[in-house]
């Protein structure tokens, strides 16, 4: 199938359930930026009321959702090719492209303006300056243009603690700026991981992942690159007033997983991991998932027993 | 000689006439009566009353209610002219407690101010009555009611005059005892009086908009569930409407200034202080303000779900018209939001109320398509 197979104009039939149009804000994705920015908020340094930061952060997950509806609309053309999105609402026809561009346009702009008067303009200003990142900058334009589409993307998913933070101090700070650093750094090797096993796919919609411009042995070694970069920025975390003895063994430990599993798939050649049906690559991008979550949970764990006053550690 | 005939011609010389088509009772109630004119009067009716509830609200904003202390519905309608009428008008006011117990001192510019407000409201529902009047009494004279819209039209009239009655009611409540201010009760009753006259006068000219056939045809595709879900929202609009009426009548948008929080809590302070208990739901500034917010928030969702049901529908103009309550309902939280943030000045507050109109108008419009759709093509075009 071409790309020329799906008009983005296209009336269908849009008979779509309540599922169909909850499967447009990538929940899966929005449940992660959730927990992220969540862990952001209540790791500032600020007491914050509850209803306050429920606010904070319920417009934060429709701002992620807003961005999810407007990447699907925008991709349904390749998303119709790839076996992993061909089920999405819109390529299945059960959303119409109009619809998922209308949701995602008035989620966006009632998640911003919510958020700057429940918070401040500057976790608005961040918001607004994701949504447009992952809509526009990743998915209109480097998504189809180059191989650090991801690199470059990854900001986008990147930003939720700090606009997390930011809604709760009104400012930027370092702690912030690492939890940021973070996940941006984790978000090449978590997603050229998955490229991997699933490089058909990316090939066949014309999508330039490294893996299909690059091939795979230089896949493998940016996947090694990026997580000696990760490790500093990660335990460099631990250095700052939200983190301590817990995060910094959780950090350690974590860490050593990850680059020893980095380091397992540079090793390895094409003939092993077909002979394995890739099964070093899809163990490495699953416990990344878990790496990611470990580490703000971590931080969260922290926050909340230095609160409570069980715990005398933290900053 | 005879004159040749043609072959195909009548041998009867008598041509027998043509005999039309009577035309069945669907087409005639259509052929009969200006529905045109009729929708255009009540556009010109629509417009003024929408214009009347703003200068209703600027006057309530203005504080100007009390200022006229008579009830003159014809006599009022000339203004004070000379320095005499003003001196007797600035007399009547300075014996009402509004004066004596909050406007002591005030000067006569001031007064005039204040008086020109209520009286441009008072003039503004008497042109309403007379414009009502004319359209009304010269489609009956001259026949151009369409059939079984007189009772209708009249209605329109009898609502008007019931109105200005309520006005009195409303304004003789503030002009006794200690109070400052009309029954914020009695206020609600105008206001959601002014409202429910407004809706109606906006679905007649929805009605009047489309042929009589058309409507009964397109009633067959009708979509029950939505017509249900934006009565639920009609509903809601309107106790939202009435609770933003108290918030009005008692200045509830001037106390609690912080959003999403009330004073830093959930809940307002002090919201039981009054006896009974029934009375904190309609007097306490912050019980009041309460609970226009989370009838707010529950419109909203209502609103959403509703939306969200439109999306089965077949009829891409009853989409279009859910998508577009939708969207007001979210405006209107908003505008309320920035309202209550900068402690209610007239221009937001006024905005707001504004937004209400559009709001109500818009579920109406939702509510008409849902009841009597646009027939579309497969492509979404309208048919």
């Amino acid at each position: 199938m071409s790309d020329a197979s799906f008009d983005r104009s296209m009336p269908l039939s849009g008979e779509g359930s309540f599922g169909d149009y909850f499967a447009l804000l990538k929940p899966r994705v929005m449940s992660l930026v959730v927990f992220t920015a969540l862990v952001g908020l209540l790791v500032a340094p600020v007491s914050l009321h509850p209803m306050v930061g429920f606010c904070a952060i319920l417009f934060i997950a429709v701002g992620a959702g807003a961005s999810g509806a407007l990447n699907m609309w925008w991709d349904a053309d390749i998303d119709v090719i790839m076996k992993r999105t061909a089920g999405r609402p819109v390529p299945a026809g059960k959303v119409q492209p109009g619809e998922a561009l209308a949701l995602g346009l008035g989620l966006s702009g009632l998640s911003v303006v919510m958020l700057a008067l429940a918070t401040n303009l500057l976790a608005a200003g961040l918001l607004a300056f994701t949504i447009f990142f992952y809509a526009v900058v990743y998915s209109m334009w480097l998504k189809r243009s180059t191989p650090q589409n991801i690199v470059i993307g990854g900001a986008a998913g990147a930003f939720p603690p700090m606009i997390g933070w930011v809604a709760a101090t009104g400012s930027v700070s370092l702690e912030a700026v690492l939890m940021f650093a973070l996940i941006f750094m984790w978000t090449p090797p978590h997603f050229w991981a998955l490229a991997l096993f699933m490089k058909s796919d990316y090939h066949d919609a014309g999508v330039p992942m490294l893996t299909v411009t690059h091939g795979r042995k230089s896949t493998r070694t940016h996947i090694l690159v990026y997580t000696v970069l990760l490790v500093p920025v990660a335990l460099g975390l631990a250095l700052t007033p939200v983190a301590g003895p817990l995060y910094l063994a959780t950090a350690l430990v974590l860490n050593a997983i990850f680059l020893k599993g980095a380091w397992d798939i540079w090793r390895r050649d094409e003939a092993q991991a077909e002979a394995d049906k890739y099964a070093t690559e899809k163990r490495f991008f699953k416990f990344s998932l878990l790496y990611l979550a470990l580490h703000f949970t971590a931080l969260l764990a922290e926050a909340i027993l230095t609160r409570s006053g069980l715990w005398t550690f933290g900053g | 000689m005879s004159k040749k005939r043609s072959i195909f011609e009548e041998v009867s010389e008598a041509q027998p006439k043509a005999q039309p088509v009577q035309p069945g009772v669907i087409d005639r109630a259509a052929r009969t009566g200006a529905r045109g004119a009729v929708r255009v009067w009540l556009m010109m009716l629509f417009g003024l009353v929408v214009i009347m509830i703003a200068v209703g609200g600027l006057t309530r904003l203005t504080d100007s209610g009390l200022s006229i202390t008579e009830w003159a519905p014809i006599a009022g309608a000339i203004p004070p002219l000379s320095a005499e009428d003003w001196a007797r008008e600035f007399d009547l006011y300075r014996a009402i407690p509004e004066y004596q117990l909050q406007n002591k001192g005030m000067t006569l510019a001031e007064f005039q101010f204040i008086y020109w407000w209520e009286w441009g409201h008072r003039q503004l529902g008497r042109v309403i009555g007379l414009v009502w009047a004319l359209g009304f009494f010269g489609f009956l004279v001259t026949r151009k009611i369409p059939p079984g819209w007189t009772g209708r039209l009249f209605l329109l009239g009898v609502l008007g005059g019931l109105q200005g009655a309520i006005g009195w009611w409303m304004v003789a409540s503030g002009l006794t005892g200690t109070m400052l201010d009309v029954a914020s009760y009695r206020l609600a009753t105008h206001l959601g009086l002014a409202f429910f006259i407004l809706g109606l006068i906006a679905w007649y000219i929805m009605v009047l908009g489309r042929p009589e056939r058309d409507l009964l045809q397109a009633r067959r595709s009708g979509e029950a569930g939505l017509v249900t879900g934006a009565n639920w929202l009609m509903g809601l609009a309107a106790v939202q409407i009435l609770l933003g009426a108290l918030v009005a009548g008692i200045d509830a948008g001037r106390t609690y200034t912080d959003w999403p929080l009330m004073a830093g809590g959930f809940l307002p302070l002090n919201m039981w202080e009054l006896e009974p208990i029934w009375r904190n739901f309609f007097e306490d500034p912050g019980l009041v303000q309460f609970n226009h917010r989370m009838v707010g928030y529950l419109l909203l969702l209502v609103g959403l779900y509703v939306w969200w049901r439109s999306r089965r529908s077949a009829h891409v103009t009853t989409k279009r018209a859910f998508d577009w309550v939708a969207v007001i309902l979210f405006g209107q939280m908003v505008l309320g939001i920035v309202t209550v943030l900068n402690a209610a000045p007239w221009t937001w507050a006024i905005a707001h109320q504004f937004g209400a109109v559009v709001t109500i108008c818009l579920i109406l419009r939702a509510r008409f398509r849902a009841r009597y759709p646009v027939a579309t093509s497969l492509r979404g075009a309208v048919a």
